[in-house]
């Protein structure tokens, strides 16, 4: 495997990208929960940080990041309604990602989003 | 020397394939999006293009499927790179027409391997 350690900064600037991306998603929702244009770009986003932190051996926030990704997919097929309560939720997460300051605390990211575990 | 076209929004992997393919002596370019990812085929004719299916400004199947249908594009190899489990996504690509699928996360040495094997055969 390539020498991961020297991606860390990326991984990490990646990260705190998304997560402040995910944000404006979110405030999109918040005032229209069935735009498609910002559930799309919620699946893509959270489809991207799945990877990228499986990528760096980051386990719980590869986990995390597929409950979100299959949240918002689910949401598209409207086979989930979506709520608010749980949108806060996925804010508070973003919030978490963006206070990260380096790669080991996101590796140690242990969040939990309560009404992400049904899905 | 070789060229190697990279759509993929992921930055990371994106970044660790470059250079992991700078290292096995390829010219690389990489884009970000479909739109990007479609115009830089079409100017670069690229040897062998890796594809992500789930990309900004479109959509990897659809840029796909594009480029199989264009008389410009369709003799190009495309390796397709998805963290997707689905076997339908799978089945489709081998339908459309790819040298190759990858899931992710996977060893960029196994995708050089791939990619030697397509400019050798």
């Amino acid at each position: 495997m390539a020498d991961l350690q020297k991606y860390e900064e990326t991984f990490l600037r990646q990260t705190r990208d998304i997560a402040g991306k995910l944000q404006e998603v979110l405030k999109i929702l918040i005032s229209d929960l069935k735009n498609e244009v910002a559930l799309r770009e919620g699946e893509r986003l959270a489809h991207v940080l799945k990877g990228s932190a499986a990528l760096m051996r980051c386990e719980n926030l590869s986990k995390l990041a597929e409950k979100i990704e299959e949240f918002f997919r689910k949401s598209l097929e409207n086979t989930l309604e979506i709520n608010q309560d749980i949108l806060k939720e996925i804010e508070n997460f973003c919030l978490v990602l963006l206070r990260t300051s380096n790669f080991e605390e996101l590796q140690s990211v242990n969040f939990k989003i309560k009404d992400l575990n049904t899905i | 020397m070789k060229n190697i076209l990279i759509i993929e929004d992921d930055e990371l992997l994106s970044k660790i394939l470059f250079d992991s393919f700078a290292k096995a002596g390829f010219n690389t370019t990489k884009t970000v999006d479909a739109l990007q990812g479609q115009q830089a085929v079409f100017s670069l004719k690229p040897d062998v293009v890796i594809l992500d299916l789930m990309l900004p400004a479109g959509n990897g199947v659809v840029l796909l499927r594009n480029l199989r249908a264009s008389a410009q594009t369709q003799a190009i190899p495309i390796i397709v790179m998805t963290s997707y489990r689905d076997e339908e996504v799978r089945k489709e690509m081998e339908e459309v027409g790819v040298h190759g699928y990858f899931h992710k996360p996977f060893e960029p040495d196994e995708m050089i391997q791939k990619i030697n094997s397509i400019l050798n055969s």
